[in-house]
């Protein structure tokens, strides 16, 4: 399957999920006025890759500088399909960076560390 | 006659502006830092998110605090821009005031409602209104749980977040204009602890 890429916005996260380097990365601002309609693209991409993807080691990076409300739902959505790859056989890792010793990102993955089924979250403290 | 009516919606969001303005730049040691009234649209929105973070980061302020501010601005402006009403001419009337005091800032916005959705607001607020922070967050984690975002993208999160912030120093009112619309308006306090 091919690569999911989206660069970074005025207020939207970059995202690269790379089914082949197994690496998936969101990183920077989220805070999209409608973050439904933002973050609906990769989670179709991820529906399919549910269904086509072969399980295998797998990395989640996520290093938010600022997220809102609406995209902490977003993300959470996009965590419970990871999960569901995990129950698919897929190893899957989580990284959640936080950077400047950033209080409300590190609690905001705490808290969809809470959520997110079976997944486990490393914490990368910069 | 549609015209003057909106005048009228305008005008009176404006006056309350004015008024929150007036009665904070005659407190001592205070400095208004941005007021802004008028239709709310996603370019007004980008552009007192930039001004706030920009001017912030520029007043030397830490970064904790100009990211409970940005939060709080974040949040409500897109509360305005998902809940408020518009008014009979497809405006949404509103107003956000900023402004610092000693220890922090305080927040104003206010946004049209709809007379009969009141009830409905005042509830939401009634739930959260005089709660400690531990329940708030739990109140915050079961809406995230279940929640769902509304075709407009919202989720009721964000008032909760705006609490949370604030250690829930809100408060808020509800003045009618006519018989068809309400002018809601929040107060909130940040401070720097």
């Amino acid at each position: 399957m091919s690569k999911f890429f989206i660069v970074e916005g005025r207020n939207t996260p970059k995202i690269n999920f790379d089914p082949e380097s197994g690496t998936f990365e969101v990183s920077g601002k989220s805070y999209p006025e409608n973050a439904e309609r933002f973050f609906r693209g990769p989670l179709l991409w991820l529906n399919k890759y549910l269904d086509e993807g072969k399980p295998k080691d797998i990395e989640l990076v996520f290093k938010f500088e600022f997220i809102s409300s609406a995209s902490v739902i977003c993300v959470l959505q996009l965590l419970r399909q990871f999960d569901k790859l995990r129950e698919n056989g897929f190893g899957v890792k989580v990284q959640w960076h936080v950077q400047d010793d950033d209080e409300d990102i590190k609690v905001t993955g705490e808290d969809l560390e809470s959520l997110s089924g079976k997944l486990v979250f490393n914490y990368i403290i910069e | 006659m549609t015209e003057r009516y909106s005048e009228a919606v305008e005008e009176f969001c404006q006056a309350r502006c004015d008024s929150i303005k007036e009665d904070f730049t005659k407190l001592p040691d205070t400095e208004l830092i941005l007021a802004n009234c008028g239709d709310l649209s996603e370019e007004n929105v980008d552009s007192i998110l930039y001004f706030i973070e920009d001017k912030l980061e520029r007043d030397g302020e830490p970064k904790n605090l100009i990211k409970k501010v940005f939060t709080v601005v974040v949040e409500s402006l897109q509360n305005i821009r998902i809940h408020g009403t518009d008014d009979s001419d497809g405006m949404k009337a509103s107003f956000i005031v900023i402004g610092k005091e000693v220890g922090g800032y305080q927040i104003w916005v206010g946004n049209l409602a709809a007379n009969q959705s009141v009830g409905e607001i005042k509830s939401s607020l009634a739930k959260i209104k005089d709660l400690n922070a531990s329940a708030i967050r739990k109140i915050y984690l079961n809406s995230l749980t279940y929640g769902k975002l509304t075709d407009k993208g919202g989720a009721g999160l964000g008032l909760l977040t705006i609490a949370l912030k604030s250690d829930n120093k809100l408060e808020f009112g509800f003045e009618k204009i006519n018989e068809k619309l309400t002018l809601f308006n929040l107060n909130v306090k940040v401070s720097a602890n």
